[in-house]
């Protein structure tokens, strides 16, 4: 009785939602065999391609692994501050490298990039 | 006739595999299928005590495998229930005593006299686990709701997804409404959520399993239990009837629901 009680009065998640979320997460590596440190080598790699091509928010950017009834999927929400236009581009970032013969982009992009990887578990 | 090969497994241990194909044996046989309950787990016999069976073996799986005794002389006949028959696991060798083509053949022959044959996996993903899926048409996943039993489920859900099966169902094993009520336990809709897996039956928590256990006479000779009405509702739905979910969870009052509702948790099991 206290316990929902002490719910109601905001004392936290409830143990039932703690178990949930940790077997979320603890799933989300299980089933892919994507560590922490794998997904975050994976955001750096996707960052580095992407930013060829478009001006991404780097501190907004989120990787997680999120299961659907379709599948396991690695899911990529990128935020975009603009696209970049071929090589003439003077907001271009000095932190990476862009490949010259990138082509340009002129396209309406969407407001965050979605990557999907199939389901693969052991 | 053609019977069906449904294999009982969970990956961890002590989650109720046993009790669960003991029940459901007697369930299908009180409905007047003739049914076939196997012992897979070499070396850790149970399912003979569960059934209360235990003081009528005198051959077992291996005997058959390795031809020392017929089929028909290692299957033992529920007294209570002519439908009831057991093939119990050999106790004093280990689970490499068999390999999945022998199990494959031995369901195959039991096919043609059983409406139903109940495969009782070992814990584990190994051989043992390998022997007792090799044959299943339909496979039952059982767990409990707890982290190390659903974990262990997924990863189970995953191999037998991977050797080919249709796609398992679960049983929610052992669930205790008055803790899921005060959000001390994992309810229904957060596991199937958790694991994408379509549920085939809830059991709840209930004294009379270790009462009938202690007797060897399986709670669902008696479908008046919480437990045993369960079972009988699992072998239903086998059978391919369609028979509601029980609702064992939102009895919560309106405060609780409110206190649900503020945290941002779901809003109660729809099972």
């Amino acid at each position: 009785m206290m316990n929902w009680l002490s719910n109601l009065f905001g004392r936290g998640p409830s143990s039932a939602q703690i178990a949930k979320s940790r077997l979320k997460l603890v799933l989300s590596y299980d089933r892919t065999n994507i560590t922490p440190e794998m997904l975050s080598m994976l955001q750096d790699e996707i960052v580095r391609a992407i930013s060829q091509h478009l001006d991404v928010d780097r501190s907004a950017i989120t990787i997680s692994t999120q299961r659907s009834d379709n599948g396991d999927h690695l899911v990529a929400d990128i935020p975009i501050r603009s696209v970049r236009h071929g090589g003439d581009d003077s907001r271009q970032s000095t932190r990476e490298p862009v490949d010259a013969r990138a082509p340009a982009r002129s396209s309406n992009p969407a407001p965050s990039y979605k990557k999907k990887k199939d389901r693969k578990r052991r | 006739m053609a019977g069906v090969v449904i294999t009982i497994t969970s990956g961890k241990g002590g989650v109720g595999k046993t009790t669960t194909t003991a029940n459901l044996g007697v369930a299908l046989a009180r409905r007047g299928k003739k049914v076939a309950c196997i012992d897979a787990d070499i070396g850790l016999r149970n399912l003979d005590v569960v059934l209360g069976l235990e003081n009528r073996i005198v051959y077992d799986l291996v005997d058959v495998v390795e031809g020392r005794a017929r089929l028909r002389q290692a299957l033992i006949k529920d007294k209570r229930l002519p439908e009831l028959q057991m093939i119990p696991a050999a106790q004093t060798r280990d689970k490499t005593a068999v390999n999945p083509a022998q199990m494959t053949k031995l369901a195959d022959e039991l096919r043609k006299d059983f409406d139903f044959i109940l495969i009782d996996s070992p814990a584990g993903i190994e051989a043992g686990f390998k022997n007792a899926i090799a044959p299943a048409d339909r496979v039952l996943i059982v767990t409990t709701p707890e982290v190390s039993a659903v974990r262990d489920a997924d990863r189970i859900i995953g191999l037998v997804e991977a050797a080919e099966k249709a796609a398992p169902k679960l049983i929610l094993n052992r669930l205790r409404p008055s803790m899921v009520k005060r959000g001390d336990m994992l309810d229904t809709s957060d596991v199937l959520e958790i694991l994408s897996i379509d549920l085939i039956g809830i059991v709840p928590e209930d004294e009379s399993i270790i009462t009938s256990t202690n007797k060897g006479q399986p709670v669902a000779l008696d479908e008046r239990s919480p437990a045993g009405a369960a079972y009988g509702r699992i072998a239903q739905r086998i059978l391919g009837q369609d028979v509601p979910f029980r609702n064992f969870e939102d009895n919560a009052n309106v405060f609780q629901r409110m206190s649900r509702w503020f945290r941002g948790g779901d809003h109660g099991g729809q099972q």
